[in-house]
């Protein structure tokens, strides 16, 4: 019961001592902006092959004669500390009549250290009775 | 007498145990969670003929890159327990995450046939 009383006496008189006023408030004196910007670790370039590349938009356009095979090089430069698996994809792997197939070189993925590169190779190939026209693939990395 | 009867019968019993520890095999898929990236898997040890495959990864929506193929199955959820050290067919068990590979960058081939 003593005991009681002591704690509710200290506490009023915590509460006694703290300043009603005088509080210094902050007075903010200065603003700036950070910008953070997050890039992937794992950059692609093209590095050779044929028909034309645009690197803004990704895209990769070449014309192919019935029979032909044409590739695509990209190159995966890992420029973290860590080392990853990159696996290159592309859908469909084939037009649906299977006669233009899209197929990527190290398709089960590849181990990248930190630090180093490897080059992907995308290869199209038309098959001597394929269609005329133009035909469409999805192509994306994943880690 | 009685006391080598004993004897065999505690003996017998050991045989047995021994037997249901060789048994076992984990894991059993329990539940599934998937958030982006990583999937969860909760198992349990089981007997052999309890051990289903774990479900397939569902396709992300917003990745629809992520195909069941990408995974090495069998290097999570291996054959034989690396450990099968509690004698019984119901002991083991935990908590796998799966890291699912992430698209990073994408874009499209134009192949014109003439």
């Amino acid at each position: 019961m003593k005991t009681k009383a002591l704690i509710l006496t200290i506490l009023a008189v915590a509460v006694m001592m703290i300043p009603t006023a005088g509080v210094l408030a902050a007075t903010e004196f200065w603003q700036g902006a950070a910008t953070v910007t997050i890039t992937d670790p794992v950059a692609i370039t093209c590095t050779g092959g044929d028909g034309s590349y645009n690197d803004t938009d990704h895209t990769w356009a070449v014309s192919i004669i019935g029979g032909g095979t044409k590739t695509l090089k990209l190159t995966a430069t890992n420029t973290s500390t860590a080392g990853y698996t990159v696996y290159p994809i592309v859908q469909p792997a084939a037009s649906s009549d299977g006669k233009v197939t899209a197929t990527w070189s190290n398709a089960a993925g590849k181990y990248i250290a930190a630090g180093t590169a490897w080059e992907y190779t995308l290869t199209v190939t038309s098959a001597a009775d394929a269609p005329l026209g133009t035909y469409a693939f999805n192509l994306a990395f994943s880690k | 007498m009685r006391l080598i009867i004993a004897l065999l019968i505690v003996l017998a019993s050991l045989g047995c145990a021994r037997k249901v520890s060789q048994a076992y095999i984990p894991p059993v898929a329990e539940t599934l969670q998937s958030t982006t990236g990583v999937i969860q898997y909760d198992y349990k040890a089981g007997r052999p003929d309890e051990v289903k495959s774990p479900p397939a990864p569902r396709v992300d929506s917003v990745n629809p890159y992520l195909i069941p193929e990408y995974i090495d199955w069998e290097k999570y959820f291996p054959k034989q327990p690396d450990s099968p050290s509690t004698g019984s067919s119901s002991g083991g068990g935990g908590t796998i995450y799966v890291v699912i590979p992430t698209v990073f960058w994408s874009g499209v081939a134009t192949v014109t046939v003439e």
